[in-house]
């Protein structure tokens, strides 16, 4: 097959003539939402009868190993049907992250380990007839522990004679399983001579940088209610991103045939990630086989911030060589990376900090070494933005370093190094989904429109010019990102559609709305290649007895990947249409040629101004003549991975005398191709990026000397609210992705990777001082000023 | 133990414990649009009107609630009559995943409310959202439907349109 | 969410409150609003005393010379908008009660709960130490019937209030002025450090809160007092720095798990600082 590199622009015909995408029609789901009549995982409890009520007794140490549970006592707290724990349920191991198979990530876990491994850990669970029951027995349960020394550290773990956090047998495809060390995976990715790259390079800059956990938090807590239906099939019903995954890891750890188990996703309150782990299920599921009785368990906010997953923590060492009219040589990427207890997305999340981000820039050679180790803190694992806030961060820190060495202006300096149209991915290849990856070729990419319109709007000029006023310091920073759009040549989707008898169509897609909208962009793809009005299309999304397979909502792959799916299931079934409708005319005498025959506005056309409705046709084929059903079905799966591209601005002010930082203006520039719901793009945009404005300043995970996390409430754990969050401007910047549904490519991941480097940017523009470590505190930001206005005070 | 409510306008009386509290027994009776969040008061996604002012109802014991009026977000309006604050949301893109709309809804009726009209500044809408947390939007279609939906109640129709709801 | 309560009252009088307490068989406490219900260390209550039904919501001013009277169960959203708290005088009870949490909290927050109950966060406190109030708090009298005692805000040490019901504060009125400034990460935050600062006439009073559960929890700071209040009305051209350094001699060394030391103090002082330029009516940062 002959690649048609075509970028994009010559099919942007096409664009003018859409009626239902590129629209902000009404979400079809918000109504019922903004009522309080989603029903979401846990909104149906109430109505089963005889639920038992879940609660889970979680280590208390960051490492033992668990010499005996005693849970007589616990058993005779009124109430309590079952108590499961390591000694009463099978040793399987597997990973929690939900990936597909098989999944890139070791299997290091088990539903209940005999080890303990972090605060936080599993050690027990307890099935009573309520909460409140439940979770006295829990604090009944007596564990005798066998305390192990911890490690923190992730330079630490590396070093010999550290504490080892997985030192069993079962544990498998954890990076060259070596008992010795606590390394989980490790990479060495070269293009080009390097080396010599760096020798002929003007300059040479070498930095280091630190980002830390973040939690993902979203509104609604994970969730999970499980029981038998009429035929004894065990029915899950999950706060879950990756339905799909969840039936096939649960079978595995469950020792259940596959399709005795139907996974439904009801409506989810936000994952962002979280909810791609396998994380809970797995314990309703083995009450109701255990007691044949329906189960729920439903984590506190406090167990979701201690015992769910995390962003991973990374050390980085960024060095770039570069001439000194600009351009850049050589780029070398070190990252050590913490998993935390257990090593889910270890691989794929510290593999895509290169890979999302090295390429931006066009250079001779490049280099990129990472190892992640195992410690005993908090498990790490996907979040949206999936290994590039980490990248990018120090990235785009170190491009702002790199022009103040050359003396040029930070924006000039990247427009000048970017890839573009036609570019080729050198790192591609090498830096697959666990394996080698599909080459990779930029289509459409508007970056340079995103940076000359992001400039113009947040007003870049006015950069250095600011007076002081006080103690009062401002600033404008800038960061030039791009992210991905699905796993190529790895994830696949699927969608199927029929023709009901008034002309509307039910779509069934496996893709799962985690509260991103995709129910309605699928639903107005689906209605654009139908030439339907969006009220014609009934979705119903992700249940595994009765959508088809979809890899589930990561990755950023929904938009893209199952849109297409979507398109080319509607595209087969416009056919059938047609077909039906010239077989219609044909009996009746009327004949006309299947060639000239077009689709719209809900009606077969012919030429000659006759017309079929979709209603009519339907009809005919089900009480007529030629009786069939139209229906059809496809899938999709891409080896292309069009990067949508982005160029954030923030403005700052700092309080030199408390620290404090206020965002003044925050600007998002996104190529994501055609926006399908334009303002659901600037939603996803807004979240992403106000998410990460947390990540930059506020939010941080703290832990005591015994590795137990303090802050684990709402009230100590700051995200941004909406009082911190700046006046904000999205600007979509439009091209057509030739590969993507009515050229979309995706929208949700990237506005993760901007504030950190923009703000962190921001602030060195308005005090003169670098900060290389996330979050910048305010006291961070204190001691650094007073250390420059004030070096008496430092010393002391 | 007996809590005695006037619920959305109608006199409930239901079996509680003292240890429940008021989000669980809504939930119980159904009234799935109170969601729980954080059990710390933090992230109102809890949030109903007692006696006609915002609290967070995983805060208030359902005994604490006995005898007062409580309003939900089932109470606010309707499929066939939405109130003025949920269409805005609607219409403004401002549901994302959903979770925390209800809460905003009740904090934007709380407010405006109290307020009995006039002008709603920015500032405000942003003070009123504050203890509602929301991972999705970023907060901007909120504040913007709050917006909306202020100047959407300061207009005589729809505010007539209201009473007769 | 798992409170482990046999039992729930509902008393009509402070007496019955009080003895029900006293007599109960398992742990009791009182619940104004109960907004530090879920916070933890509650599994061992057994009991609470639900103080809504007491008539202890009122504000309203009384005496010679006039003071204000607060009931206990007053919310904080009232704090911030009773027409009896407005004037210079009370700013700083204001900007304390408006800095609390979010809108829905302060709803159910009361002056009583976050006098007798706060943990991390002094705001409040603060600015009623700062403002010279005095508390009510009642205990049963041997035999029958309550005796209210009248006693200073306290600062560290609330072995005053033990076994008492804070029935309500009273704040001196007069000519006078006073601000309250805090700090915390985010717009909606516990503060890393409050401050409090009132002036009446040439009488001084301001008093740091710090974050911390453990004490030093209030502190007044005496020397800055006496400092500001020998510059009277004409404070010196570098007042500031001044005021800055005698902050930082007099706070104390106290890290915690999220600031260190050094920075408690120094943020202190700048926000000192500041309270004090807001009473001093200079400009100071929006």
């Amino acid at each position: 097959m002959s690649q048609d590199w075509d970028t994009g622009r010559g099919s942007m015909g096409e664009y003018d003539r859409f009626r239902v995408v590129n629209r902000s029609r009404r979400r079809v789901d918000a109504l019922k939402l903004a009522l309080g009549k989603g029903t979401y995982t846990d909104d149906i409890a109430h109505t089963i009868d005889g639920l038992l009520h879940l609660k889970v007794l979680w280590s208390p140490h960051a490492h033992a190993r668990i010499v005996s549970i005693d849970t007589s006592e616990a058993e005779r707290v009124p109430g309590v049907v079952l108590i499961l724990h390591h000694g009463n349920v099978p040793r399987v191991p597997y990973t929690t992250a939900g990936q597909g198979h098989p999944e890139p990530s070791p299997y290091d876990a088990y539903v209940f380990p005999r080890k303990v491994r972090y605060v936080g850990d599993r050690v027990a669970c307890v099935a009573a007839e309520s909460e409140l029951a439940a979770a006295r027995a829990v604090a009944k349960i007596k564990v005798e522990y066998e305390v192990l020394e911890p490690v923190f550290d992730p330079r630490r773990a590396l070093e010999p004679g550290a504490p080892l956090v997985h030192d069993e047998e079962e544990a498998t495809g954890i990076c060259g399983y070596d008992k010795s060390r606590n390394l989980v995976c490790e990479m060495k990715v070269e293009h080009g001579d390097v080396d010599d790259a760096f020798a002929r390079a003007d300059v040479v800059l070498e930095r280091e940088y630190e980002v830390p956990y973040q939690a993902q938090c979203p509104l609604e807590p994970h969730c999970a209610l499980t029981w038998f239906d009429e035929d004894r099939r065990l029915v899950v019903r999950v706060a879950t991103q990756v339905p799909f995954h969840s039936r096939r890891i649960l079978a595995r750890i469950l020792g259940l045939p596959l399709h005795r188990i139907r996974v439904i996703k009801p409506r989810i309150g936000g994952g962002f990630g979280s909810k791609q782990e396998i994380l809970l299920e797995d314990l309703p599921a083995l009450v109701t086989l255990r007691t044949g009785r329906p189960a729920r368990l439903f984590y506190t906010r406090q167990e979701e911030l201690r015992s769910a997953r995390t962003r991973h923590p990374q050390l980085l060492r960024w060095k770039t060589g570069a001439n000194r009219d600009g351009t850049l040589v050589a780029q070398e990427l070190e990252v050590l990376a913490n998993t935390g207890a257990y090593g889910a997305h270890a691989l794929t999340v510290q593999s895509c900090t290169a890979g999302k981000t090295l390429p931006l820039y066009v250079a001779e050679a490049y280099r990129f070494l990472m190892k992640t180790v195992y410690t005993n803190l908090p498990i790490a694992g996907a979040f949206r933005g999936y290994g590039g806030p980490q990248g990018f961060f120090a990235m785009e820190c170190h491009m702002d370093e790199v022009a103040s060495l050359l003396g040029m202006d930070p924006a000039e300096f990247r427009s000048k190094n970017l890839i573009g149209p036609g570019s080729e991915n050198p790192l591609a290849k090498a830096l697959g989904e666990g394996k080698e990856g599909p080459p990779q070729r930029i289509r459409s990419c508007e970056i340079q429109q995103c940076i000359a319109r992001g400039k113009e709007a947040i007003g870049w000029e006015r950069r250095g010019t600011f007076p002081q006023r006080g103690p009062l310091r401002r600033g404008i920073g800038m960061a030039a990102l791009m992210h991905g759009s699905g796993i190529p040549g790895v994830d696949m989707a699927s969608a199927s559609i029929k023709l009901n008898d008034d002309g509307s169509f039910n779509l069934l897609v496996g893709a799962t709305d985690i509260g991103t909208g995709s129910d309605t962009i699928l639903s107005q793809i689906a209605a654009e290649a139908l030439g339907v009005p969006l009220e014609k299309i009934v979705i119903y999304s992700s249940d595994t007895d009765i959508t088809p397979f979809d890899k589930g909502a990561y990755a950023s792959s929904t938009t893209y990947i199952s849109g297409m799916s979507v398109k080319k299931a509607c595209d087969k079934v416009v056919e059938q249409l047609k077909d039906a409708a010239w077989e219609m005319w044909q009996h009746a005498g009327d004949p006309c040629e299947r060639s000239s025959l077009r689709h719209e506005d809900e009606h077969v056309r012919r030429p000659d101004g006759k017309a079929l409705s979709y209603a009519e046709i339907c009809l005919s084929t089900f009480y007529e003549h030629d009786q069939h059903q139209i229906m059809d079905h496809a899938s999709h799966m891409s080896f292309e991975c069009p990067p949508p591209f982005a160029a954030h601005f923030a403005e700052v002010e700092v309080d030199t005398e408390t620290g404090g930082v206020k965002l003044l203006k925050y600007v998002a520039a996104v190529d994501c191709g055609v926006p399908i719901h334009p303002e659901n793009c600037e939603g996803q945009n807004e979240g992403g990026a106000m998410t990460m404005m947390g990540y930059a300043l506020s939010e941080d995970f703290v832990f005591d000397g015994g590795g137990a996390l303090l802050n684990d409430t709402f009230r100590h754990y700051k995200q941004f609210t909406s009082l911190d969050m700046p006046p904000f401007e999205t600007i979509l910047c439009l091209s057509y992705e030739p590969s993507g549904p009515f050229g979309a490519k995706s929208v949700s991941e990237i506005p993760t990777d901007g504030p950190g480097p923009a703000i962190a940017n921001a602030i060195a523009d308005a005090l003169g001082i670098r900060f290389r470590k996330l979050p910048i505190t305010p006291e961070d930001i204190r001691r650094a000023w007073r250390e420059r206005t004030e070096p008496a005070a430092s010393a002391s | 133990m007996n809590v005695e409510l006037t619920l959305n306008g109608e006199a409930v009386s239901w079996e509680s414990e003292p240890h429940e509290f008021l989000t669980e027994l809504l939930r119980r009776h159904g009234l799935i649009g109170t969601k729980r969040g954080c059990e710390s008061g933090d992230c109102g996604a809890c949030a109903v009107l007692l006696d006609g002012e915002e609290v967070p109802s995983c805060l208030v014991l359902a005994a604490q609630a006995h005898g007062h009026e409580v309003t939900t977000i089932e109470g606010l309006g309707s499929w066939e009559r939405p109130h003025p604050i949920q269409e805005a949301f609607v219409d403004g893109t401002a549901v994302q995943c959903g979770y925390c709309t209800p809460g905003m809804v009740i904090a934007a009726k709380a407010y405006l409310d109290r307020k009995g009209g006039g002008p709603l500044s920015e500032r405000e809408a942003r003070e009123l959202l504050a203890g509602h947390v929301c991972r999705c939007t970023g907060y901007v279609k909120p504040i913007a439907a709050v917006l909306r939906a202020a100047e959407a109640l300061g207009d005589p129709r729809s505010a007539g349109e209201e009473e007769r709801a | 969410m798992y409170l482990s309560l046999d039992r729930y009252s509902r008393p009509a009088t402070a007496e019955e409150a009080l003895r029900l307490v006293a007599e109960s068989e398992g742990p009791a406490a009182f619940i104004a609003g109960g907004t530090d219900l879920n916070a933890g260390d509650h599994e061992a209550i057994a009991h609470l005393v639900d103080l809504q039904a007491l008539p202890m919501k009122e504000v309203r001013v009384f005496g010679e010379p006039a003071a204000l009277h607060l009931g206990s169960l007053v919310t904080l959203s009232t704090l911030r908008r009773h027409p009896l708290l407005g004037g210079e005088l009370l700013a700083a009870v204001r900007e304390a009660a408006g800095g609390y949490a979010n809108l829905a909290l302060q709803n159910r927050s009361t002056l009583g709960g976050r006098v007798m109950a706060a943990r991390v966060d002094h705001d409040l406190p603060a600015a009623l130490l700062a403002l010279g109030a005095r508390l009510h708090v009642a205990r049963l009298r041997d035999g029958f019937g309550v005796a209210v005692e009248r006693v200073a805000a306290p600062e560290a040490d609330r072995t005053a209030l033990d076994g008492g019901l804070l029935v309500g504060v009273e704040v001196p009125l007069g000519e006078g002025r006073s601000a309250h400034r805090r700090f915390g990460r985010s717009a909606v935050d516990v503060p890393l450090a409050c401050v409090s600062a009132c002036r009446r006439g040439d009488r001084w009073r301001v008093v740091a809160g710090v974050q911390a559960a453990a004490p030093p929890g209030l502190r007044r700071l005496r020397r800055l007092e006496e400092l500001v209040a020998a510059w009277g009305s004409a404070p010196p051209p570098d007042w500031r720095e001044a005021a800055r350094e005698a902050c930082r001699a007099e706070l104390p060394e106290h890290a915690c798990r999220w600031i260190s030391a050094d920075y408690r103090r120094d943020l202190t002082a700048t926000l000192a600082v500041r309270a004090l330029a807001a009473v001093l009516e200079e400009e100071e940062l929006a």
